[in-house]
């Protein structure tokens, strides 16, 4: 639960900061019909990177491209690594 | 090589003072603690004992080990201690009389990989840069005198017969500009990223510097323009070394870069070309010089109009979604904002482009702090391609700094 806030609040600040219109943050919001280009979600990515401390997408094995914020975040959550991760 | 032939005060370190005389009758001394073509090593950061092994074993030891803290090597060889009171003799120095051969000068760089790398210079090729007609300073040391920067500090003061304050490497740099407000420091060599700092302290008002030099890293015009500024009657130099090729030399009109009229007059003999956007030096006696003698700087170079500017290192490179970012660029940009005292620019790892940046900034005094990473990658982006802005600023107290007063970049 606290792996989705993280991501929500970090996907709302960056579309406020790129000025983009910030859409309804679901779990069926489809990542690529929002205004964040590739840079963008990398740009998430490295931030969350800092905020918990692991990037899923360095870790896996075999690529996985979420197409949902829902896949998104469910990506976060099996790589999360346990309680151990830092805040 | 005996002690040059200055009078009164020569090195201060701490509340230590060493006139020239001190220094001969020491340099004497070490030099009694071995015999001719022995191997000597000497760790320390005292620079009166550095400047005392200088003048008393080139000519006499083989080689010389210069061990910079932190650096572990394994050398067999006679350790140099400063001598205890009894073994000091009195002002009796020949020059190491007798001995006519060549003292090979070992210096360590701890290299990008963490191995100690080593460099062997000749008291010749360290003294090169010292300009001897200078007239006599007070020059302070802000540089470890075991390696290269610090050498050529220590060099140019003694060889110009100047007073040297050498406050220890561990005090706070604060209090190391406090020493020099003290000595009556008016001459100082430092890396950008020091002199930003040096322009934070609370004492810096209170420097009289004729002299400043800037070395070691890429000397943007932020830099030059805030030190011209701060100290208005001082001469101002940024010094190009490229410790590959050996090659080096100083721009004096406060603007970064160097003319491009270098490229077709070359600056004290030094052939300099642009290949591939790569400074290249006519360096024929080095290992990695092409057929043509021109060996590469690895320093990516642009030429824009008149000038010459410096963007980043050729192994430095980043890239970022397909485009290749130099890091420095990003930095030099984020330094020309008015809320920023200092930048690094360093490059993460990012499974869907490649690469991403990430800006750790030094916010200047009086800069409003909220919301400053949001601001200063809006600046980015309105002054560079999308690929240049930071994913990420974070606002530091300081930055991270190398033993040879870099930014650490890691």
């Amino acid at each position: 639960m606290k792996t989705r806030v993280t991501i929500v609040a970090a996907l709302s600040a960056l579309f406020e900061e790129e000025d983009l219109p910030v859409p309804a943050l679901s779990d069926d919001l489809v990542l690529l019909e929002t205004d964040l280009d590739s840079l963008g979600y990398a740009v998430l990515v490295t931030r969350l990177d800092e905020e918990l401390g692991f990037d899923p997408f360095s870790m896996m094995e075999e690529p996985v491209y979420p197409v949902t914020l829902g896949e998104f975040v469910a990506v976060y959550e099996r790589f999360a690594p346990d309680d151990t991760a830092p805040t | 090589m005996s002690v040059p032939s200055g009078h009164g005060d020569a090195i201060q370190v701490g509340n230590v003072r060493h006139t020239y005389d001190d220094l001969r009758s020491v340099s004497a001394s070490i030099r009694s603690q071995l015999s001719v073509g022995e191997t000597a090593l000497l760790r320390t950061d005292d620079a009166a004992l550095v400047a005392a092994a200088f003048f008393g074993l080139d000519g006499w030891a083989g080689a010389v080990h210069l061990l910079p803290a932190g650096i572990d090597v394994d050398i067999a060889g006679t350790r140099i201690t400063w001598p205890g009171q009894g073994q000091i003799q009195a002002g009796t120095d020949d020059g190491g009389a007798g001995s006519d051969s060549v003292t090979r000068w070992v210096l360590y760089t701890s290299g990008t990989t963490g191995v100690p790398k080593e460099i062997i210079h000749s008291f010749e090729s360290l003294s090169r840069t010292v300009s001897r007609g200078a007239n006599p300073s007070v020059w302070g040391l802000l540089y470890d005198p075991n390696r290269m920067a610090g050498i050529q500090v220590v060099l140019q003061s003694l060889l110009t017969g100047s007073r040297l304050v050498a406050p220890p490497t561990s005090d706070s740099l604060n209090d190391r500009v406090a020493a020099f407000v003290a000595g009556g420091v008016n001459a100082l060599s430092a890396t950008p990223t020091v002199w930003r700092r040096i322009l934070q302290s609370p004492d810096a008002a209170e420097l009289r510097l004729a002299q400043i030099t800037l070395g070691g890293e890429i000397a943007d015009q932020t830099v030059l323009d805030a030190l011209r500024h701060r100290f208005p009657d001082a001469r101002i130099v940024h010094v190009f070394a490229s410790t590959e090729t050996g090659a080096a030399f100083s721009v004096r009109d406060g603007r970064a870069g160097f003319p491009a009229s270098y490229l077709s007059d070359p600056p004290r003999g030094i052939d300099l070309d642009v290949r591939d956007g790569i400074l290249h030096v006519y360096s024929p006696g080095v290992s990695v010089a092409g057929a043509d003698g021109f060996a590469s700087t690895g320093d990516i170079v642009e030429v824009i109009d008149d000038r010459v500017l410096f963007r980043g290192r050729a192994s430095g490179v980043v890239n970022v979604g397909g485009a290749n970012v130099w890091p420095e660029e990003v930095e030099q940009l984020l330094r020309s904002h008015p809320a920023v005292a200092d930048a690094v620019v360093t490059a993460k790892p990012n499974a869907l482009v490649g690469n991403m940046l990430v800006a750790s900034v030094v916010a200047s005094p009086d800069a409003d702090r909220s919301g400053l990473g949001k601001v200063l990658r809006a600046f980015v982006r309105e002054h560079a391609p999308s690929t240049h802005v930071p994913a990420s600023v974070k606002v530091v107290e300081e930055l991270e700094l190398s033993g040879t007063g870099k930014a650490v970049r890691a």
